[in-house]
């Protein structure tokens, strides 16, 4: 028992802190949000549908938490493990649980945003749950590397930490858009989101780059 | 003296192909072997078989547990500072208390609140090695543990090998750099046929 709660504290602090980690959400975020807009009417969610979203989430669960294994495999920490003749039991479980608590937490709002909108309640409520959510990662990390910087003084790269930013102010300009009209806005959304997701993805592939060399 | 590793004719394969010929050797309390050989000989495979990280091999094996293998990968998170990752395994190790003296023994008290992956290859390794500290385990297994190390931090290796033997351990150390231990032992390519690759013909 004891492994295990190291393990998930090891696999929480990566999911909710590691820069590269967060991408993942909020790129699953601006996809769901691409499909959302582009496929189904906002006003007439069924059954099959959301069902959908699920599979999309437990598809994205699974390739994150395979893919979670394969750097731990790639670092040598697994076999460090295996080496330890202890079960890997552990190890698999919390894993796979910080994964679905840092995912269906994310997931789970977006859901719930569905759901009001299904209910004809104003579709702003989904998007201001992205911006909570989006602003609540964000403004964690961002506080999580001042924390390193200034008490533990790590020394983290300063441009990790303004990226990190970018999350933090974005959703805040995107407050200030919802001044427009609806459908110019959830036009805006995913577009900026997928932009947003792949300029943040190329910049962390540089920094791990930048990194190993 | 008691043994701490036995191995009797003792061989690993991998795809049915015999890497080295076979191996006795005895691993005693204080004694340390130094595994030499050419490159892809089988000094790694042989460690990570008595590791039990792989499976293939032939002959007997007796192995005192625990053991410590330390491959040439340290088992840290990349962005994780040094201290975080060291504190990882002295917790999953429960000893909590031996972290302090093994920051300050391989002299990595300075570069603790460092990420990982900011540190230099010598650095890194001097932190995987400082994993040897933090694990009560009679016999290592070291593999190049000297690789990437200055002149100082091999001299602190060879002071933590002298105390580990000191205390009644044992070593078995993949290496290329001489390590001037007593026990050597030298891996070597079988020249039977079964060891042959065939690389196919064009007719």
């Amino acid at each position: 028992m004891m492994h295990f709660q190291l393990f998930f504290k090891r696999d929480i602090k990566q999911v909710f802190f590691n820069p590269r980690l967060l991408i993942l959400p909020l790129g699953f975020f601006t996809v769901s949000f691409f499909l959302l807009h582009f496929t189904v009417s906002l006003n007439t969610i069924n059954e099959q549908e959301t069902a959908l979203y699920w599979v999309i989430f437990i598809l994205s669960t699974t390739g994150v938490l395979g893919q979670n294994i394969a750097l731990d495999y790639d670092g040598g920490f697994l076999q460090s493990l295996q080496s330890e003749k202890k079960s890997l039991h552990f190890y698999i479980i919390s894993k796979a649980l910080s994964l679905m608590v840092g995912w269906t937490f994310s997931f789970w709002v977006f859901f719930m945003s569905l759901q009001i909108l299904q209910n004809e309640i104003t579709p702003h409520l989904a998007l201001q749950s992205f911006i909570i959510i989006a602003s609540l990662s964000g403004a964690l990390s961002f506080l999580y590397c001042l924390f390193d910087a200034l008490f533990l003084r790590a020394k983290r790269s300063p441009l990790l930490s303004l990226i990190l930013l970018v999350p933090f102010i974005l959703p805040l300009l995107i407050l200030s858009l919802l001044s427009l009209e609806q459908k110019e806005l959830m036009s805006l959304v995913p577009v900026s989101g997928y932009a947003l997701f792949l300029s943040l993805g190329s910049f962390f592939l540089t920094q791990k780059a930048l990194n190993h060399t | 003296m008691s043994d701490i590793l036995e191995l009797c004719n003792f061989s690993t394969h991998r795809n049915g192909i015999i890497l080295f010929e076979p191996l006795s050797l005895t691993i005693e309390a204080g004694q340390a072997y130094e595994l030499r050989g050419g490159n892809g000989v089988g000094k790694t495979s042989l460690l990570e078989t008595l590791s039990g990280l792989y499976k293939g091999f032939k002959g007997k094996v007796f192995l005192h547990k625990p053991y410590l293998y330390i491959s040439r990968r340290a088992p840290f998170t990349q962005d994780e500072t040094l201290l975080e990752n060291l504190s990882f395994w002295a917790s999953f190790w429960k000893s909590s208390e031996n972290l302090s003296k093994a920051l300050a023994t391989w002299d990595l008290k300075s570069l603790s609140r460092l990420p990982y992956n900011h540190l230099s290859q010598g650095q890194q390794q001097r932190a995987n090695l400082a994993r040897l500290s933090l694990k009560s385990a009679p016999l290592w297994l070291l593999d190049e543990p000297t690789a990437a190390l200055d002149r100082q931090s091999i001299a602190t290796f060879k002071n933590a090998l002298t105390d580990h033997l000191k205390q009644g351990g044992g070593a078995l150390i993949a290496t290329h750099y001489s390590l001037d231990l007593t026990q050597q032992i030298t891996l070597k390519v079988p020249k039977t046929e079964s060891n042959a690759f065939t690389l196919g013909s064009v007719t």
